[in-house]
């Protein structure tokens, strides 16, 4: 017999004098598996709308990929996962809950991202754009303004498409590319949408050190830079990349804030309540779920936020679908994993990073690549990756104390070097010397006397957050096929899933991860509609455009 | 449309009924009564969370350890009925072996109010009158002991008493259950420790062990005179509730702070506040510190200014030693730290620890396995030692003659707290003194401290010698330090604040003058363990000091209100 069966907790009998607990079955409107911000954004809109809903989270603390951890025990903590937040800009549910009167607030720091290189050369791109194109110009005047010229460009494909669109269901291809040739820009982002990243840059840069940065700051999220059909990503995450925000008092606030809404509007949190079954009748209906602990929550609606597969395969189980509904998701068992993963290497150090470089603004920045050389270095690093291999060391820097005073008790600085890593990979043996070789690098690029050294592996990350399978931070890899519509699978990319009553809100759903809200925002407002009720809030005036352009017949 | 964050709500100043300081648990307890009384209320905390020692942390992924507060002891609290914490997911796991003691010869006992029959088994193979003594206690008095410990730690101390029988518990003993005074000579109880109350009824030195240690790392040391029958209250406490919350502490507080958000309240965190704004002797609200969110927000109070941080730091620093005259800050300044700091060693394992003797078949019987076991349980020489080392000689305990260690683990009866193959003993203790008291000076015991782990760690290896370093996994380190440094409540690194001795106990705590949680100042008042009745998350500061606020007239007293039965209204406001 294992350990593990030998004790278990004591159940009360009955005429057991002990304190009243939650009962062992409820009955709510909602119940939403999973408290990332995802799950807590459908939450609390529902809730603010007048369902009784109950958020399930396994961990103890609610947020998902929102962490603020204190991995430098006693007193100091780091944000474990979540951290540059690419869409607070647009949230809708940061404007329509004035997340402000729970004391959240947002820093946007100057310098965004910047590179050096060995020779001491260096980059910036800063939340301004003239900033970018005054580092750039260092290069070249002309490249200079090549850049700002296609920046602009670039932002009017996110302010104009892509950012509305990740608030708003999405149509199958052909459909939505119809739909786009309504506008110049419509009919310009089409064009470029085919393309690989690789091609998009190389096409219209000349300089490698910028095209080295910009495909970088595609590929750390997931996405192939050679891989066609990704093309429309860059404008996304090179804009948005450029315009990152710093969650003050650690990203945990962000899933707090929303917390407070939910309880506020009288919904329910329950952490350490994993989910061990969602509750499906006659093989099409969910009807509830069921808690690892024995408790049972049942509910009109069941809005999962974990990765599909995960959702189908490992609580409902296929043998509790019909079997039309599963040949129809059948396909979701080739799901694609995220290619990569991370290997963060998290430190203390008494004064801040300061870098060998020609710009002391680069000391500045949210996010510091190093270790790349030259375009081709990335390009043979992220193939290497495909294949479990790491070609090179390096990544991103990021001295999160800048930003925020918060996080350590004693004034400590803390930083983390963070590095795209396979999932397959020897981490248990090798971890150690990884981590080493990553402090040595880190001394050929910085000044820096790391203290207190913890490092965290694609392995931790999934055992901290099981639904990153794999590590995967995106719920699920970023190519074309598992991309939009087919996010995670046409039949349940608006959130609907075959199954009556069951909803997807997750990173895995369009339009993706990376805490842009949108699977959760899309999923409230797909369930207020199904069930009748009326919306206490109306699309923000961006993405009311975007509807009047683009989605009105 | 481009589009940009921008700031839309910032306000310099906020108006409530009541502020109240600190959110720890004690904050968030009078923060839920009063919002759920109809009070606006706000919570200023100066950390990036709530729940002061109630808080588990995850310093490796998917290991979860208590830096602090381990066991629930309110299960016996009117305030989880009140405040109703059921409706806000408040969950528990009932331990079925509370505690273990194993000896230096073999010898093993258990003991869990949910495993009474091992329990009686366990104790009978050494002393046939000791099992049957505990059989009949528990035959006879189970049914009163909720409302036995209510009449000790859910009661406002009164301060004008000339005899012990006008005391609530007494009086509860007389009315209710006049079978225990026949077993406690209500005369004398008074006066005795706990260690003379456990002589005049054991035989069995290990059993006695393992109660007068938990009374130590409950609140009063058990060789204390005058501390006996609230030494042996603190242990029925944890007896009665024997268990954790599902998840740890942290989401007992998670509960309580949902039951305030649901009533209403403000929380901020990060909102150390760096004054009390007192005018005409009134106390108006709070300032935040410059190391706050919002340097300088005026948050005000119309109503109510509640203190549910230290009383050294309320009348130190955030009153800045003003508004009361010298001499009686002298006597806050006076009060006495020592007795519950604690060094906490945090070990995260592959295998339980397989104790010999006795313990190797009993321990792993089914359902057996205590939740917290103290080592050694022979004689309570140990114990003594280690407080001579920390009282008198004011060192860390290292001798062999003075080790005494207690060692939870949770995990056995929790399976959300760390993934399957592994345990975690967290937290494993040995008492050192205060920082400030330390002979070699405040960072002694930091310096120290990896050898003071290795020290604990070799001597339970002697007892269960599969605590090799191959099987310990990760170690963590809180030492008193640490503790106040993480919490700045813990002052002194004790885990109750302040001493629990008789002249910190009762209508003395933390000082005559403000045992009825008023202070000098008008509408402030304290909330915290530095009142009685101490610390362990018991709900019970915030319950009592309801009471008084609605004596005051503060607080209009709501329907769902029941007051403590032996709460005796003041004939004359001293405060």
């Amino acid at each position: 017999m294992s350990e593990a069966k030998v004790w278990t907790h004591y159940k009360p009998q009955e005429g057991d004098e002990v304190p009243k607990e939650f009962p062992y079955e409820y009955e709510c409107d909602v119940v939403v598996i999973g408290s990332g911000p995802n799950g807590l954004i459908a939450s609390a809109y529902l809730a603010r709308a007048g369902l009784k809903v109950a958020v399930c989270e396994r961990r103890y603390e609610i947020g998902g990929g929102l962490a603020t951890e204190e991995i430098f025990f006693p007193g100091n903590h780091s944000n474990t996962h979540a951290i540059y937040h690419m869409m607070v800009d647009y949230m809708p549910p940061i404007r329509d809950f004035k997340l402000e009167e729970h004391g959240l607030y947002w820093v946007k720091p100057n310098v965004q991202s910047a590179i050096v290189f060995r020779d001491k050369s260096s980059l910036i791109f800063g939340k301004m754009v003239q900033d970018s194109k005054d580092s750039v110009s260092k290069f070249s005047v002309e490249e200079g303004e090549r850049f700002e010229r296609v920046f602009r460009k670039w932002r009017t494909f996110v302010d104009e498409i892509l950012a509305p669109a990740t608030y708003y269901p999405t149509l199958p291809p052909v459909e939505f590319v119809e739909k786009l040739q309504r506008t110049n820009t419509g009919k310009e982002f089409v064009e470029i949408s085919e393309k690989s990243p690789i091609e998009l840059i190389d096409e219209n840069f000349k300089n490698e050190k910028l095209k080295t940065l910009l495909t970088y700051m595609c590929a750390m999220w997931g996405v192939d830079p050679e891989e066609e059909g990704m093309g429309f990503m860059v404008p996304l995450l090179v804009v948005r990349g450029t315009q990152k925000y710093y969650c003050y008092g650690g990203s945990h606030r962000f899933a707090s804030a929303l917390g407070r809404e939910i309880c506020k509007s009288g919904g329910l949190i329950l952490d350490n309540a994993e989910v061990t079954k969602i509750i499906v009748e006659g093989g099409s209906k969910a009807v509830g779920v069921e808690l690892k602990d024995g408790r049972k929550i049942f509910s009109k609606i069941v809005i999962s936020s974990l990765p599909a597969p995960t959702t189908f395969f490992k609580l409902i189980g296929e043998e509790n679908l019909k079997d039309e509904i599963k040949k129809e998701i059948s396909s979701l068992k080739e799901w694609k994993w995220d290619k990569w993963s991370f290997f963060t290497v998290h430190f203390t150090s008494k004064s801040r990073p300061q870098f060998k470089s020609d710009d002391r603004w680069v000391n500045d920045s949210f996010a510091t690549v190093i270790g790349f050389d030259k375009l081709d270095d990335v390009l043979k690093f992220f193939r290497a990756l495909q294949e479990n291999r790491m070609s090179l060391i390096g990544g991103h820097i990021t001295c999160e104390t800048i930003f925020d005073d918060t996080l350590s008790r004693d004034g400590k600085n803390i930083s983390f070097f963070q590095m795209c890593a396979p999932y397959d990979f020897d981490w248990e043996r090798k971890k150690e010397e990884l981590q080493n070789e990553v402090l040595k690098t880190l001394k050929e690029f910085a000044e820096v006397e790391p203290e207190m050294v913890v490092s965290e592996t694609p392995i931790d990350i999934e055992r901290r957050l099981t639904s990153m399978v794999k590590g995967s931070i995106k719920h699920g890899d970023y190519t074309p096929m598992q991309m939009g519509y087919f996010r995670p699978h046409e039949s349940c990319s608006s959130s609907r899933t075959p199954v009556q009553n069951l909803y997807l809100c997750g990173a895995g759903t369009y339009p993706g991860g990376l805490i842009i809200g949108g699977p959760g925002y899309i999923c409230a407002n797909v369930v207020a509609e199904d069930l009748g009720i009326k919306k206490w809030w109306s699309p923000p005036p961006f993405l009311k455009k975007y509807i009047d352009t683009y989605m009105k017949d | 449309m481009r589009e940009e964050y921008k700031f839309s709500v910032v306000k310099p100043e906020e108006r409530y009924d009541a502020v109240v300081i600190g959110g720890g648990p004690n904050g968030l307890g009078i923060a839920a009564y009063l919002a759920k009384a109809g009070l606006k209320v706000c919570i200023c905390e100066e950390r990036l969370q709530c729940g002061g020692g109630a808080e588990n942390t995850e310093p490796i992924p998917g290991f979860r350890i208590d830096p602090h507060a381990t066991y629930f002891y309110a299960g016996a609290s009117p305030a989880l009925e009140q405040l109703e914490l059921f409706k806000f997911g408040f969950r528990m796991r009932f331990f079925k072996t509370l505690a273990g003691t194993v000896t230096e010869d073999g010898k093993a006992i258990i003991s869990g109010r949910f495993n009474i029959k091992n329990t009686i088994e366990s104790i009978a193979r050494y002393s046939k009158k000791d099992a049957e003594f505990i059989r009949m206690m528990y035959e006879n008095f189970e049914p009163y002991t909720r409302d036995f410990l209510r009449s000790i730690f859910w009661t406002p101390p009164y301060t004008d008493w000339s005899s012990p029988e006008e005391l609530p518990w007494f009086r509860f003993i007389k009315e209710k259950a006049p079978g225990l005074a026949v077993l406690i000579p209500l005369d004398i109880a008074m006066e005795l420790s706990t260690y003379e109350l456990l002589d005049m009824q054991f035989e069995f030195e290990p059993l006695k062990v393992i109660m007068g240690q938990g009374a130590w790392y409950n609140g009063p040391f058990p060789a204390w005179r005058g501390m006996g029958i609230f030494g042996l209250a603190t242990g029925l406490l944890m007896a009665y509730s024997s268990g954790s919350p599902q998840g740890g502490m942290h989401s007992y507080m998670h509960a309580l702070i949902r039951c305030c958000l649901h009533y209403g309240v403000k929380i901020y965190t990060n909102a150390k506040v760096g004054e009390i704004i007192v005018e005409n002797g009134e106390a108006k609200g709070v300032v935040l510190s410059d190391d706050s969110f919002y340097p300088g927000k005026v948050i005000l109070a119309d109503k109510l200014v509640i203190s549910a941080i230290d009383v050294k730091q309320t009348f130190l620093k955030l009153l800045k030693g003003k508004h009361i005259p010298k001499p009686l800050l002298q006597k806050i300044k006076d009060i006495n730290l020592h007795g519950g700091s604690l060094f906490v060693l945090h070990l995260i394992v592959k295998e339980l620890p397989k104790y010999k003797g006795d313990a190797e078949k009993l321990f792993f019987e089914n359902g057996n396995y205590p939740s917290v076991v103290a080592l050694p349980g022979d004689s309570r020489e140990f114990i003594l030692n280690q407080a001579r080392d920390v009282f008198s000689l004011r060192t860390h305990p290292m001798r062999r003659e003075s080790m005494h260690v207690m060692i939870c683990c949770h995990d056995i009866y929790d399976d959300t707290r760390c993934p399957p193959g592994y345990h975690i003993l967290s937290p494993i203790y040995i008492q050192v003194p205060p920082p400030e008291y330390h002979k070699d000076g405040p960072e002694a015991v930091n310096k120290a401290k990896w050898e003071i782990a290795e020290n604990i760690i070799d001597f339970i290896r002697e007892f269960a010698p599969n605590m090799t370093e191959d099987n310990i996994v990760a170690k963590f380190i809180n030492t008193p330090l640490d503790s106040e440094f993480r919490n700045t409540g813990f002052i002194g690194g004790n885990w109750y604040a302040i001493r629990e001795c008789e002249d910190q106990w009762w209508s003395f705590r933390p000082i005559p003058e403000l045992a009825r949680y008023r202070t000098p100042i008008h509408k402030l008042y304290l909330c915290h363990q530095t009142s009685y009745p101490g610390g362990l998350c018991l709900l019970a500061v915030p319950y009592n000091l309801m009471h008084i606020l609605i004596d005051d007239g503060a607080v209009k007293k709501p329907d769902w209100w029941f007051p403590s039965p032996y709460h005796i209204p003041d004939k004359e406001k001293r405060f």
